[in-house]
């Protein structure tokens, strides 16, 4: 008489000779592709380089056009690089297969310079002859390039809601640079309209990333 | 290959060695599709996702870090796809205008047919989170740390997502003891 066996031990369903060939078949047929290994450190500074270098390209071009000045700009250094700073460690973070302690670094960074942007900010100089809407929708669109940049590298891992928030505060904050640089406008008008783009930056790289089909399901 | 370990086969694979992947192929196969068997107990679909873990190995070796340890990994693709596939109910279209005439995997023999087939319906009706830290801590011996590892949770969590999931199973399998 045979001992009674362990139903949870039990063999699960034996696969298929034919589904293994299939599946043997599918992954010879896509390492024929040759498609080049990008490792994720690289698509990282990727998605880094996408907001800093676009946030360094406008500096640039307001220097050349005397936009701003060099007292201006050392004035305003901490919190630029603030910025670039909360950039990197939330780019890293999102891309980094075992980040979630340095997503939430960057979260913090994040919230960190949002609070910063406000209450570094001074009276308004005068009042504004553009609407105040201009500045969330140049935020947005500066940031149209870096988030589809993200959203590529996104796409080579599982969704992990945390990890696309963390790239969406990342693309972000190149209009938060170049607002910082170029709008004179109070602590308020910064509340609303430039943390309010930057939010709706990080709840659309969460959405739309959530809707991509991922190219892999790594974590 | 024999003797390799898996985390050897992987570097050799990261550096552009296809015969590594292929050895890594055929030691875990089985195991995965196993896996995602309990995990979505629909052969065909189970098939599909098993093919869709070894693809994303092919495409994810770029997220591989040296040192990682390569079971854990790869079973968290699979319970990625898994997941996936359970959340938005995707199939492929082979299979999603008309049921299977049954799946091509065939049982395996041994064991009560009757008590596995009750416990493998009772894992079903357990949501996805509990049903997955069931089958990785009872069948596919994982730690709690494990589990929380991958799930990006405490530890507590995942074995109270566990526990919840052994209460629930004992509901639903009644006078089947052990289930814990």
């Amino acid at each position: 008489m045979s001992p009674p066996s362990d139903p949870w031990r039990s063999a699960p369903p034996r696969l298929d000779p034919r589904a293994m060939e299939r599946a043997l078949a599918a992954s010879r047929a896509e390492l024929a592709l040759k498609r080049p290994v990008r490792p994720w450190r690289s698509q990282a500074v990727g998605v880094f380089a996408a907001s800093a270098g676009l946030a360094l390209a406008v500096l640039g071009v307001f220097l050349a056009l005397g936009r701003t000045t060099g007292a201006m700009l050392t004035g305003r250094a901490p919190m630029l690089a603030m910025l670039l700073s909360t950039g990197a460690v939330c780019s890293w973070g999102a891309l980094s297969p075992r980040g979630r302690p340095l997503r939430w670094v960057g979260v913090g960074m994040a919230l960190l310079s949002s609070a910063l942007l406000v209450l570094t900010r001074v009276a308004p100089r005068g009042p504004s002859s553009l609407p105040e809407w201009v500045c969330t929708v140049s935020h947005v669109a500066l940031a149209l390039v870096p988030l589809v940049v993200a959203l590529v590298a996104l796409r080579s891992a599982a969704f992990d809601p945390l990890r696309a928030a963390v790239a969406g505060l990342s693309v972000g904050t190149v209009g938060a640079f170049v607002g910082e640089l170029a709008c004179e406008q109070g602590p308020g008008h910064v509340a609303t309209y430039h943390l309010g783009a930057w939010a709706l930056l990080t709840l659309t790289t969460w959405a739309l990333s959530k809707r991509l089909k991922p190219r892999t399901y790594a974590p | 290959m024999e003797g390799v370990t898996d985390e050897a086969l992987m570097d050799q694979f990261c550096q552009g060695e296809q015969p590594a992947f292929e050895a890594l192929f055929a030691r875990h196969a089985g195991r995965v599709h196993g896996f995602l068997a309990r995990m979505v107990r629909d052969g065909p679909l189970a098939e599909d996702l098993m093919q869709t873990t070894f693809l994303s190995v092919i495409r994810a070796r770029g997220r591989y870090e040296r040192g990682t340890r390569f079971t854990p990994w790869l079973l968290t693709i699979a319970a990625n796809a898994a997941r996936d596939a359970l959340r938005h109910q995707q199939h492929v279209d082979a299979h999603a205008h008309a049921p299977p005439d049954g799946p091509t995997s065939v049982p395996a023999p041994d064991g009560d047919p009757a008590m596995r087939r009750r416990i493998e319906d009772a894992l079903q009706q357990l949501p996805v989170e509990q049903r997955e830290a069931v089958v990785l801590s009872k069948l596919e011996g994982w730690s709690f740390e494990e589990i929380a590892e991958m799930r990006g949770i405490r530890a507590g969590a995942a074995r109270l997502r566990a526990h919840r999931g052994y209460e629930r199973l004992r509901e639903l399998l009644g006078g089947l003891e052990e289930v814990s």
